[in-house]
């Protein structure tokens, strides 16, 4: 396998491809695309789940991206600004198409405690919890598919989620802890 | 908000496999990036242009309306002698032959030069 690509996009930093992109360079555009593709394919994907939609919506941010780069001006991170755009751009087109979510009862929520919880990933095998976990994960709104993401499979902070989706950090922690509780329901649920 | 180390969401959601990118997405992608560079280079030159054109009907306006009513410069102007006309007519038809023949002349010495 030929790491020269890999090698080379990580031998300079975003700033510095940027500031080659803004100059004229466009091919340096390529250099980004490898770094973050996967990354952005597989949030928007994570959100609208269909592969077709997820790969028209990623050009889409990447154009967005290239046409508004004279704008970034390195308040943020690249990355985040990009997941910004990421996360905008695919919770706008799942809006669009208006699909109607599963309705948790807050009551069904608030009947899972802590303990219970620990209980289920202690009986329950691990290729079934993964299941469970993907099926659960359909059932959220897109929005949430896509908080949840971007703090477990992208690790992103708080802060840093503040930043991409503008809401406020007490918001983020308050639908953090919500959809929690809202998977372990679902699973719970599926389990039983 | 602090990750606990043994949050099992979090080691649930370590084992998803990431969705695959389509194999051919850079490759299209970047034709999409090289053709939108394209256009905006395009629509800036556009802009560029009409600005230089603005730019220059202003200034010119100014200069027809200074030279009119602010008599700036001060410049007399005399017209020429209405039977002088079929003189000039000749010298400007002239003009124009000569620099016709000029051009048709340049054009067959460069395409001679080319093959």
């Amino acid at each position: 396998m030929d790491l020269r690509p890999y090698i080379a996009m990580n031998l300079y930093t975003d700033s510095y491809y940027i500031q080659r992109i803004q100059a004229g360079e466009t091919d340096c555009f390529a250099c980004l695309l490898d770094k973050y593709s996967r990354q952005v394919y597989s949030l928007v994907y994570r959100i609208v789940e269909n592969r077709e939609d997820a790969e028209e919506l990623s050009q889409d941010v990447f154009m967005k991206a290239f046409r508004s780069l004279s704008s970034f001006k390195g308040e943020s991170s690249f990355s985040t600004w990009l997941y910004k755009i990421t996360y905008n751009t695919a919770v706008s087109a799942t809006r669009k198409k208006k699909t109607e979510w599963l309705a948790i009862d807050d009551s069904a929520m608030e009947n899972v405690p802590e303990e219970s919880t620990d209980s289920f990933f202690g009986q329950v095998d691990e290729k079934e919890q993964l299941d469970y976990l993907n099926k659960a994960l359909e059932q959220l709104p897109p929005d949430e598919r896509g908080l949840i993401t971007l703090f477990y499979m992208k690790e992103k902070s708080v802060e840093e989620i503040v930043s991409i989706t503008g809401l406020s950090a007490s918001n983020v922690k308050t639908k953090m802890y919500r959809i929690r509780k809202k998977l372990y329901a679902l699973m719970k649920a599926m389990e039983e | 908000m602090k990750r606990k180390e043994q949050d099992p969401l979090e080691r649930l959601f370590k084992q998803i496999p990431a969705a695959p990118l389509p194999p051919d997405f850079r490759e299209v992608m970047m034709e999409k990036i090289r053709r939108e560079a394209l256009r905006m280079q395009k629509r800036k030159e556009r802009w560029g242009l009409i600005a230089v054109i603005l730019a220059s009907v202003f200034m010119l306006t100014l200069a027809t309306l200074g030279f009119i009513y602010l008599k700036i410069p001060r410049v007399e102007i005399s017209l020429p002698r209405p039977d002088l006309l079929p003189f000039y007519i000749y010298i400007g038809g002239l003009t124009l032959v000569l620099l016709g023949m000029d051009y048709l002349l340049r054009r067959h010495y460069q395409r001679k030069q080319q093959k």
